[in-house]
């Protein structure tokens, strides 16, 4: 079995709601609410789901640019390892959890502060999904991107001019850019900057939040070709959140789905388009626009209120949308469980359906 | 068809240090009444210059330097069209919003980040709707007069409802006397002699002056106490953000519309932006991307609500994509971009079913099918420098069927078939 990059356990991340005259704490935005997910080293996993169900929150908790509420998080671990810690986490034995909260310690990246992150921001890089926001405004375009290779001290001067010019080919584009801020730039010359810039150091594993929303499907073939071939040169891994299901299906391995806050489906990219189990997932896949005037698919309208992460609802979170839902789907909430060889699904009736 | 703009030959240039960046090279669109118009193409091709340009807002060092944008938005103009590129600032601030209004690309750098979503969106209505949203307010208080439990209260609510009806009268007045001075504008806009010229400019300044509010009002804004009969307003607009918001498919909008926009979500964040153009009500809307952060279900939600508006509110919409299913879906017509050129223009279904152009024909083939395939299909080479952009054909140096004649002249935009416009040397 091949080891995981990135371990998450029961991962929570909420986001307090102030209120009043006084800004009490009132609630919390449930935005990540027990994720369990595992990552294999040189993979693409497709991260799908409605927009504002936490998928950018995940992303940026597991990279550390946010403290999570709960759960754990283990880069590059061997596996014995997490398994012991795990267990001793859940044992019944109080001196056995004390002293799995002592390893745990050592290897859970949500307890790194720190100059003990650093090493981390090296080998993990992220790609924003808005990159008009993640790029000083006030440097040039070969400042932003020798940056992360100058902190890194390993090229001189030379060096790193040549790995610049070198990386802006690879993202479509050419030297004379070089000189400019990037208001010059249109939104997808951006998006590229950012992705140049990721790629500055060779990470190990890439978060890559909608890289490619802004750009044009030839660029964008260039683009999701080079993530491939690098994934194959290099056995980088991703995480690649996207709205564009076709894209999802091209580049991923796996495909994990969430919705409000919580996985609901995960396995191979052909299990989840050709075996659907989850409703939802159902719903996500009939709307997908064709490129065909004359094809129209009939679509899976979702209706009933968006829910509202802040007081999800009680049972399977999808019950008030989903029209398979039954009693049971109102009260319990259903596990993630295995459907069939590493495909996962959380619902009480994808037997049936 | 009735048009509503057209842009004719526009070049815009932007001067920066290193030279002149020739970011258009001609455009030439036509968007008719109650058509929705796609524009696609290379991402830097100029398609965001393009309705910059329409909206008279291109960044600067850039600069219009050549072209017409002809806008047909009342009956009288129908055959001429006012070349807004002739009018003056205070004209376009009276188009932007009422007749058109804009969806901007990157959503989170349209918002203001110290102020609230939901002021945000008011803000929208109480510039483009007002008159609309003062009516209303009246007739609230009108009916909490009739139902008239209270004794002092009555009193307020009728000294409130004077106000207001103030204030629509004199919204009223106001639009009034600008529509007669654009009138008039409009009459001396092609005239030469020196007695023209001056009364163009009185005017011009004139209408800078106007203000829309009556003095009663006025003072009574300044009032301690008393100046607080406008939340009135406020309620009442605030209905129908959360409206709006909730039709948007945004969870929860009674709390996000007093959230600050980096509280929410990238799509979130796009629907806001998407709720205060559709807020005023315009002529014609612009939405560049306006998708491209929203999954398929929430974009299939927002399509709907355009294409019911279209029916109701909005006449035309000019829709910049890069998703071509997207493309298929909604448009009408589209014209294909590439490096500052309007390649070629036909109705969606010829475009899709007869690419001419090799640009289209590309584009197309890289699209990511719903079959496995092992690589995607892009087309060779890079984007073209706009400082020194190629000459003839922009595409030539990466079309497979380029001949000697590409490199020479800019290739004609010809008819080639009905309603197909194509600009290539392998039709003519
Ligand atoms: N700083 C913050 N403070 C409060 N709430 C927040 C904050 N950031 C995000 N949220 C909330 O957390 C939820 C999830 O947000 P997130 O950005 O993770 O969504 P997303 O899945 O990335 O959506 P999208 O596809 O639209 O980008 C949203 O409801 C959002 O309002
Ligand atoms: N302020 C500026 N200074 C210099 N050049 C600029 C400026 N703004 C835009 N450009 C150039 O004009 C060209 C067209 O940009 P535009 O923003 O219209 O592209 P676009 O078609 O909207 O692309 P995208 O799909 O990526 O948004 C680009 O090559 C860009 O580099
Ligand atoms: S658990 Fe029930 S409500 Fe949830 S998706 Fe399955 S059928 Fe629908
Ligand atoms: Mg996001
Ligand atoms: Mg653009």
């Amino acid at each position: 079995m091949s080891n995981n990059i990135i371990e998450v356990r029961e991962l929570k991340k909420y986001y307090p709601v102030q209120g009043g005259v006084f800004k009490r704490h009132i609630a919390d935005v449930k935005a990540v609410d027990g994720v369990n997910l595992a990552i294999k080293k040189g993979e693409c996993l497709g991260l799908v789901g409605e927009s504002g169900c936490g998928k950018t929150t995940l992303g940026k908790t597991i990279l550390r640019l946010n403290n999570a509420t709960e759960g754990r998080i283990y880069f590059n671990e061997p596996q014995e390892k997490v398994e012991e810690v795990e267990g001793l986490l859940s044992s019944e034995d109080r001196e056995e959890r004390s002293r799995g909260q002592k390893l745990r310690k050592k290897i859970d990246i949500t307890k790194f502060y720190g100059r003990r992150l650093l090493p981390l921001r090296q080998k993990i890089q992220i790609v924003f999904q808005d990159p008009s926001n993640s790029l000083n405004p006030r440097m040039l375009v070969k400042g932003i991107i020798a940056e992360p290779l100058i902190t890194q001290k390993l090229m001189n001067a030379r060096e790193i001019e040549k790995r610049v010019i070198e990386l802006l080919y690879t993202v479509g584009m050419a030297k004379e850019h070089l000189m400019r801020y990037p208001h010059e730039f249109s939104g997808g010359q951006r998006q590229r900057i950012a992705i140049a810039r990721a790629l500055a150091t060779y990470p190990e594993f890439m978060l890559m939040d909608e890289p490619t929303s802004a750009l044009d499907v030839s660029v964008q073939a260039q683009i999701l070709n080079l993530l491939q071939k690098l994934q194959a040169d290099f056995q980088l891994t991703y995480l690649f959140v996207t709205h564009h299901l076709l894209v999802v299906k091209h580049i991923s391995n796996r495909i994990a789905v969430m919705y409000l806050g919580k996985i609901m489906e995960l396995g191979s990219t052909d299990d989840i388009f050709e075996d659907t189990h989850h409703p939802y997932t159902r719903a996500l896949l009939s709307a997908i626009p064709i490129p065909d005037p004359e094809t129209k698919m009939k679509k899976i309208i979702l209706t009933g209120d968006v829910p509202n992460p802040v007081n999800p609802p009680k049972g399977c979170r999808f019950n008030p949308r989903c029209k398979y839902a039954e009693d049971i789907c109102r009260e319990a909430e259903p596990e993630l469980e295995e459907a069939s060889g590493n495909h996962f699904v959380a619902c009480h009736r994808w037997k049936e359906l | 068809m009735q048009k509503l703009i057209e842009t004719r030959d526009i070049y815009t240039d932007f001067f920066t240090f290193e030279g002149v960046v020739k970011a258009l090279n001609g455009v030439s669109i036509i968007v008719n009444q109650g058509e929705t118009y796609g524009l696609v193409g290379e991402s830097g091709c100029g398609k965001s210059v393009t309705v910059r340009s329409i909206m008279r807002i291109v960044q600067s060092p850039g600069r219009i330097v050549d072209g017409k944008i002809l806008l047909f938005l009342s009956l009288e103009d129908k055959e001429q069209g006012i070349d807004i590129l002739k009018r003056s600032e205070a004209y376009m601030e009276s188009i932007r919003g009422n007749d058109i209004s804009m969806i901007f690309q990157e959503a989170s750098t349209s918002l203001n980040p110290v102020l609230s979503i939901g002021y945000q969106v008011a803000e929208s209505f109480l510039l483009h709707r007002l008159d609309e949203m003062l009516k209303e307010t009246i007739d609230t208080l009108k009916g909490e007069i009739e139902s008239g439990k209270f004794f002092i209260a009555g009193w307020w609510k009728k000294f409130q409802e004077f106000l207001f009806k103030a204030e629509l009268d004199g919204l009223e007045k106001y639009t009034e006397m600008v529509a007669g001075i654009d009138k008039r504008l409009y009459e001396l806009e092609d005239a030469a002699d020196k007695a023209s010229i001056d009364e163009r400019n009185h005017l011009n300044r004139k209408r800078d002056r106007l203000r829309k509010t009556v003095p009663v009002v006025q003072f009574v804004r300044h009032l301690p106490f008393i100046k607080h009969y406008g939340k009135k307003l406020h309620k009442t607009i605030r209905i129908h953000v959360v409206d709006l918001l909730k039709e948007l498919g945004v969870a929860n909008p009674h709390n996000v519309v007093d959230m600050y926009p980096h509280e929410l979500s990238g799509g979130m964040q796009q629907r806001i932006v998407i709720a205060i153009a559709l807020a005023c009500h315009p002529k014609l809307l612009i939405a560049d991307e306006p998708t491209s952060n929203l999954d398929v279900t929430i974009q299939a939600q927002i399509i709907d609500l355009i294409k019911i508006l279209k029916n109701t509110s909005i006449a035309s919409v000019l829709f910049i994509t890069h998703d071509l299913g997207l493309v298929a879906e909604m448009c009408d017509r589209v014209t294909v971009m590439y490096a500052g050129d309007a390649c070629e223009t036909a109705a969606v279904k010829d475009l899709f079913k007869e690419p001419l152009h090799p640009y289209t024909k590309g584009l197309l083939r890289s699209v990511p099918k719903l079959k496995a395939q092992k690589e995607l299909e892009s087309i060779p080479g890079t984007v073209p420098n706009l400082i020194h952009p190629p000459s003839g054909c922009r595409f030539h140096p990466r079309c497979p069927h380029a001949k000697d004649i590409c490199s020479g002249d800019k290739p004609p935009l010809i008819e080639y078939s009905e309603g197909h416009f194509i600009a290539c040397y392998l039709y003519i």
